[in-house]
């Protein structure tokens, strides 16, 4: 029997609309939730493996704590380290858009990012990432007005190169160590971070360990889920005025926000399932005579089932791809003009299979339920 | 007393409109779970506005400037389900027009005019949008406090209440009828058709 051609086909197109707008939606979702994750977590991994990040083990975003520049010394004589750049993360405003200043010691930070740096011998010298760049319309001997975020001060910096390429830095401006420090308001012992490039082979992660004492202060996740099922010892959430460390609130917001995001996805799933559901039981109904013809024709009711299975499985499979697709160049069109940016920097979509599997897998067991759920209570005309 | 209950053709205009009871309830329950979903989204937005720069000391602006962005992702994810609204609204409502397709001809031919067949599919269109827009808020608005409670207590974070103000309800209300309108032309000018 060649089922195909008894089918109208035409009646498929509300579900597969539904279909794509849902898996667009769940990809855009994924890609926002990554990226921002991405955007706060990233300064702590390096694809070769080879850098370690170490700061505040008190601050849960490598961006708000402080650590001792005394530090950056000792790990300089530890056996398998390359090099070792002691950063501060200032936040400031440049031409009325938050940015993150990075202050750095440029050969140490040329060694770790595998860059060449060549510094004129200015004394106010600021280098500018190519997204900042672009948006501020910055060229090379341009004079930038730079206002603290934490420190109420403006002062004039002169562009001596843009750092091309993507990752982080290409959001963010890079002046010396002692600027960071002034406008992050630290004194000169202190950095926000140090990240360190080691020899793979040579390096043993006990030195680090002897070095820097690991703090038994954070809770683990599954402690946070125990304090959540005993009652007994939840204790009620302090007012924001009672707290007295100004950077544990930040890390609160921002975590705030990372749990915020993180839920979405569940959630987008979960509310578009009944539209997913109306078109299943649109296309059903569309097709009821058609499938009594075939009933009357000798198909089985377990036959019809597994057909109907596969022949949904493979429309919502196939409307996976062209939604992660629209998720995609919808989030690149919107990250390219700025408009998705989180931490000061600006978000991109990931390109990795994970956004694509996660709108497939969706799409498809959302559909895969309703038709299950439709075929219940299914009747033949 | 009978002044101020609608009138009986009212009530009948609305019963033929709405449809077939169970597709109608099931058209609501789609659009609400939207609507809940960025109603929620926006109650958030609203408790991380109430966040006041001056409680951060130093880094009131650094905060502020965090707290701009959040609230423009959340805003362009809206956008995004309100697409999702939309074709679920586009879907719920070819079913309803199929529904009620026999009723409307029989109308058509008493005499009713194509104006009235497409007045009785605008108001179906706003009582779905309203009764959407009211239950969705409200489960929104619930969900959000019960989760938001529930992780405050449980990551120990800052103690503030995801409410939604009058400005925020007229956004969703907007928000909800321009996706149901939208949703609904498609439908609207193929039952015209008919």
């Amino acid at each position: 029997m060649n089922i195909p051609k008894l089918l109208r086909w035409r009646s498929f197109t509300p579900l597969i609309i539904v279909l794509i707008a849902c898996s667009a939606a769940c990809s855009f979702t994924f890609f926002l939730t990554s990226a921002s994750l991405e955007v706060v977590e990233v300064p702590l991994r390096d694809p070769r493996g080879e850098l370690i990040v170490l700061f505040s083990s008190s601050s849960k975003v490598p961006q708000t704590g402080t650590i001792s520049l005394n530090l950056a010394e000792k790990l300089r004589s530890v056996k398998g380290v390359k090099a070792v750049s002691p950063e501060v993360l200032a936040p400031v405003e440049v031409e009325g858009r938050p940015a993150f200043l990075r202050g750095i010691y440029p050969f140490e930070f040329a060694v770790i990012e595998d860059m060449r740096i060549d510094l004129p011998g200015e004394k106010d010298w600021v280098l500018v990432g190519s997204k900042l760049g672009k948006m501020l319309g910055v060229r090379e001997g341009d004079v930038l007005q730079i206002k603290g975020l934490i420190v109420n001060k403006t002062i004039s910096l002169k562009v001596v190169g843009i750092i091309e390429g993507p990752g982080l830095l290409s959001d963010e401006l890079v002046a010396s160590l002692a600027l960071g420090q002034e406008l992050r308001a630290l004194s000169k012992d202190q950095v926000t971070l140090i990240r360190v490039r080691v020899d793979p082979i040579a390096f043993k992660p006990e030195d680090l360990e002897e070095l820097v004492p690991t703090s038994s202060s954070r809770q683990s996740l599954l402690e946070k889920f125990a304090t959540l099922l005993h009652p007994a010892s939840v204790k009620a959430s302090q007012p924001l005025s009672y707290i007295s460390s100004t950077e544990s609130l930040v890390e609160k917001e921002v975590g705030t926000s990372k749990i915020l995001i993180w839920s979405l996805v569940l959630v987008v799933v979960f509310s578009s399932s009944l539209a997913v559901y109306n078109g299943v039981e649109w296309v059903l109904e569309e097709m009821r005579v058609t499938l009594s013809l075939l009933r009357a024709l000798g198909l089985t009711q377990v036959q019809m089932k597994i057909w109907l299975l596969l022949l949904f499985a493979l429309i919502s499979v196939l409307s996976g791809p062209a939604g992660y697709l629209t998720g995609y160049l919808l989030f690149k069109f919107l990250s390219d003009r700025g408009m998705l940016r989180l931490m000061f920097h600006t978000l991109a979509p990931s390109t990795g299979i994970d956004a694509l599997i996660t709108s497939m897998v969706a799409v498809a067991s959302i559909t895969l339920v309703s038709l299950t759920v439709n075929l219940r209570s299914y009747q033949e005309v | 007393m009978s002044n101020y209950l609608p009138s009986r053709p009212c009530l009948l205009s609305i019963h033929i409109s709405l449809g077939n009871r169970k597709l109608f309830a099931s058209q609501v329950l789609t659009v609400s779970f939207l609507v809940a979903l960025v109603s929620a989204a926006m109650s958030f937005r609203s408790m991380l506005n109430l966040a006041r720069p001056e409680y951060f000391g130093g880094w009131g602006a650094f905060i502020k400037a965090f707290l701009e962005e959040t609230s423009s992702l959340v805003k362009v994810w809206s956008w995004v389900i309100w697409v999702l609204t939309l074709t679920a609204v586009y879907v719920a409502n070819l079913r309803a027009a199929k529904s009620t397709n026999e009723v409307l001809t029989t109308l058509r031919v008493l005499g009713a005019l194509k104006k009235d067949v497409i007045s009785l599919t605008l108001l179906k269109l706003i009582i779905l949008g309203t009764l959407s827009w009211l239950l969705g808020w409200s489960i929104g608005l619930a969900s959000a406090q019960i989760i938001f409670r529930l992780t405050a207590y449980a990551l120990k974070g800052p103690y503030a209440i995801p409410l939604l103000d009058l400005a925020d309800l007229i956004r969703l209300l907007v928000w909800t009828l321009s996706a149901v309108f939208a949703g609904g032309i498609w439908p609207l000018l193929w039952r015209s058709k008919a």
